[in-house]
């Protein structure tokens, strides 16, 4: 049999040869690779295109088996398939190909010998080169990973370190560009779903085009690639010639930024490892700004924290001061006035006895009430009636004290008794002392309301008036104003004790403040 | 013998009456006015009241007696002021003082002290509480600078009103309006005040006077 009779025959039994080779490898044993072969659809096309390189080898066109081979070799070194494995496997196919071959050609003629042995030596070269390829880009992928590996090291402490945003941002955007050899980087910081800064490397401006990339990788939250003809792939082995690349930063519940990379280098891509580092980059880029929020969150809880400090420093302190201008504007000056009364009253003994007794009428007048005022003052300090009479008759006695002193006539809706801890019971009363004084220093109304309810574990009270009310704010510490004070003195207590205090009010259209308290 | 003129000044009814039966108990004072604010004792003395003497409250709604005093110092030179209060600060006594006051007493004051104080001022002298000299003592020994600073700026009576409507948190037009003024008039005493509170804005200006007690806070 000549060679090309040869040829013709395996040509013929090409794909009979395929469908054998492929039985039999099925027979074996199974190894990662053999199911790369009899699995996938690419590793049947591989079958076959083997075959037929090692057919067409016969005679001139050995080259195109071999750079196949070598091609083979550096992707599944990539790929990062054992060498073993694939060795293992085609020396298996060597095999099965020489039995297949040895059985059609019955008894194998001396010129077929020829050929025969051509096409051995022809597999084998291949696998040699196939091995040497394989190792070399082992070694290099290796050396790539080391480089990625330190690099990414390096990035990370460095990241770590940092907790400005804009620095993090700047040093991804410088990073991944020298890391992934690409002409320029930008990255579009985001804040609350708002651009907070665009950055780029080297120092230059974004055109439409990569915006317009980037903007579309923001609304799917994934990364694009745009290659030189200017088509999107969300897969980068479509985009064999890749010109932009865009990926999102993000962390657990947050959205950072997009990244955009961009090269004018004609047909390059990226490989999968490093597609790779870029995600272990930008995964790192989103721990550090993920930190440097909750730096900042933090700060801003502390400034808050000794803002309240002081804010309830300056309560105590107004609560004082208020106290000592009661004292001073009741009892002390009641008490001089006593005092001169008295000393008219022992002036009058001999000069005027008659008079002597209006004046010692009057002064008990002036005692009574001082006596009074005294007693208000207390209980003020500390309403003892709380606990002597409850709340629902130290309310109503409040009251009552207050409407007569006030001319402002209060409905009130109180349950018949509530029990509650003492803590609470202070609370509302107080809440409402302020309350009630602020709709007769504020308000300008004839009428007010106070609704008291306690269902279900929760205590609510209203205290509403139809007076001329002010700008609607929901929370006291929102207000300007003269009783802005003694609203946030109200959102303390009500808060200490685990509730809620909230304001309604319109200009014209009265002021309702509702307290809710959970009790357990 | 001529009767000395007296005029109170308090804004306790209680003090008030008391004050006027224990002094009037003697042939030769009379109480001739009775004011229960700042603003009220400028308003009698402009009506042509013509006290020898004012016993002044410290602290009452609005300005301070100390304000007050100033005022009366520069206006009406003649009238001598005693202050009448429950308070023995060091820095009162030493406002007080700066303010103009001829005597500087405490209300717990027995009737004839009193009136023996305000006999002696009538003769051009003056008086200070013995609870109270101690402090003035330790800080003339400590030399004045040691001590803050007396302001010895006054108001006058207007620039007192423009001030008691800035603490309230008027606007200047709110102010012009309650004032009958012109929002012009109010911005030009509006500056004269910064200028003599040392200060650039409106905040400033009511942190200082309040600080200063130049007005009582309600």
């Amino acid at each position: 049999m000549s060679r090309q009779a040869f040829n013709n025959f395996m040509r013929i039994h090409e794909k009979d040869i395929v469908r054998e080779l492929y039985d039999r490898l099925n027979q074996r044993p199974q190894s990662n690779y053999q199911d790369f072969f009899l699995r996938t659809e690419e590793g049947l096309q591989r079958l076959e295109i083997w075959v037929h390189l090692v057919i067409n080898a016969i005679g001139s066109q050995a080259e195109t088996l071999f750079r196949d081979q070598e091609k083979v070799a550096y992707t599944r070194a990539v790929e990062g398939f054992s060498f073993e494995d694939i060795s293992h496997v085609y020396l298996i196919m060597h095999s099965i190909l020489n039995d297949i071959i040895r059985k059609a050609g019955s008894m194998p003629p001396f010129h077929l010998h020829d050929v025969y042995s051509e096409m051995r030596e022809n597999m084998f070269r291949g696998h040699h080169i196939l091995a040497t390829m394989f190792l070399k880009t082992r070694e290099e992928v290796i050396s790539e990973k080391m480089y990625h590996l330190k690099s990414l090291h390096d990035f990370t402490r460095a990241m770590i370190e940092n907790l400005e945003v804009d620095e993090i941002a700047g040093m991804i955007v410088e990073k991944s560009r020298l890391l992934l050899k690409m002409d320029r980087s930008f990255m579009v910081l985001f804040q609350d779903h708002r651009v907070k800064g665009v950055f780029s490397h080297p120092a230059g401006t974004v055109d439409g085009e990569i915006f317009s990339l980037m903007e579309r990788s923001y609304k799917a939250k994934k990364a694009l690639f745009m290659d030189v003809e200017g088509n999107i792939h969300e897969n980068i082995r479509l985009s064999r010639s890749m010109r932009i690349v865009t990926v999102p930063i993000q962390g657990h519940n947050r959205f950072y930024g997009i990244l955009a990379l961009l090269t004018n280098e004609q047909g390059k891509s990226l490989s999968f490892s490093q597609m790779d580092l870029l995600h272990q980059l930008l995964n790192v880029t989103a721990i550090a700004m993920e930190n440097s929020y909750m730096f900042i969150e933090l700060e801003e809880r502390q400034k808050e924290l000794r803002f309240l400090t002081e804010k309830l420093i300056t309560l105590q302190e107004e609560e004082r001061r208020q106290l000592a201008a009661d004292i001073h504007d009741n009892l002390a000056q009641a008490l001089t006035g006593m005092g001169y009364k008295i000393q008219v009253c022992r002036e009058l003994i001999n000069r005027n006895p008659k008079l002597l007794a209006e004046q010692l009428d009057n002064l008990t007048g002036i005692v009574d009430d001082a006596t009074r005022q005294s007693r208000e003052l207390m209980s003020s300090l500390r309403p003892d009636l709380l606990d002597d009479i409850g709340l629902v008759a130290a309310l109503r006695k409040f009251i009552e004290n207050f409407s007569r002193d006030t001319n402002i006539k209060i409905r009130t809706y109180l349950p018949r008794h509530i029990q509650l801890p003492s803590e609470i019971k202070i609370c509302l009363f107080r809440v409402v002392q302020e309350a009630l004084s602020n709709v007769y220093k504020h308000a300008d109304s004839k009428t007010a309301e106070l609704r008291i309810t306690n269902t279900k574990g929760l205590i609510r009270l209203i205290v509403s008036d139809e007076g001329k009310g002010f700008r609607n704010v929901s929370r006291p510490s929102g207000m300007a104003g003269m009783n802005k004070m003694g609203l946030l003195a109200m959102q303390e207590r009500v808060e200490a004790v685990g509730g809620n205090l909230s304001i309604d009010s319109r200009p014209g259209y009265g002021c309702r403040l509702r307290v809710s308290i959970p009790i357990k | 013998m001529k009767k000395t003129k007296v005029m109170i000044v308090d804004d306790h009814v209680i003090v008030q009456e008391g004050l006027k039966q224990l002094l009037e108990l003697d042939g030769d004072i009379e109480v001739i006015e009775i004011a229960s604010s700042g603003f009220e004792c400028m308003q009698a003395l402009a009506k042509k009241t013509n006290p020898d003497i004012i016993l002044m409250d410290i602290k009452m709604k609005d300005i301070s007696g100390i304000e007050t005093t100033k005022l009366i110092s520069k206006k009406y030179p003649n009238i001598r002021v005693i202050m009448l209060t429950i308070y023995t600060d060091d820095q009162y006594v030493t406002d007080a003082i700066g303010a103009g006051a001829k005597g500087f007493v405490t209300k717990d004051v027995k009737r004839d002290e009193l009136i023996k104080i305000i006999h002696h001022v009538m003769r051009d002298g003056s008086f200070l509480d013995p609870k109270v000299t101690g402090c003035i003592v330790d800080q003339v020994k400590k030399g004045t600078k040691a001590g803050r600073a007396v302001n010895t700026s006054y108001f006058t009576y207007r620039e007192l009103e423009v001030v008691k409507g800035l603490v309230a948190g008027h606007k200047d037009d709110e102010i012009a309006k309650l004032l009958h003024l012109s929002k012009h008039t109010i911005r030009s005493h509006i500056k004269n005040i910064f200028r003599k509170l040392g200060v650039s804005s409106r905040s400033q200006a009511i942190t200082k006077v309040i600080n200063l007690k130049v007005v009582n806070l309600e």
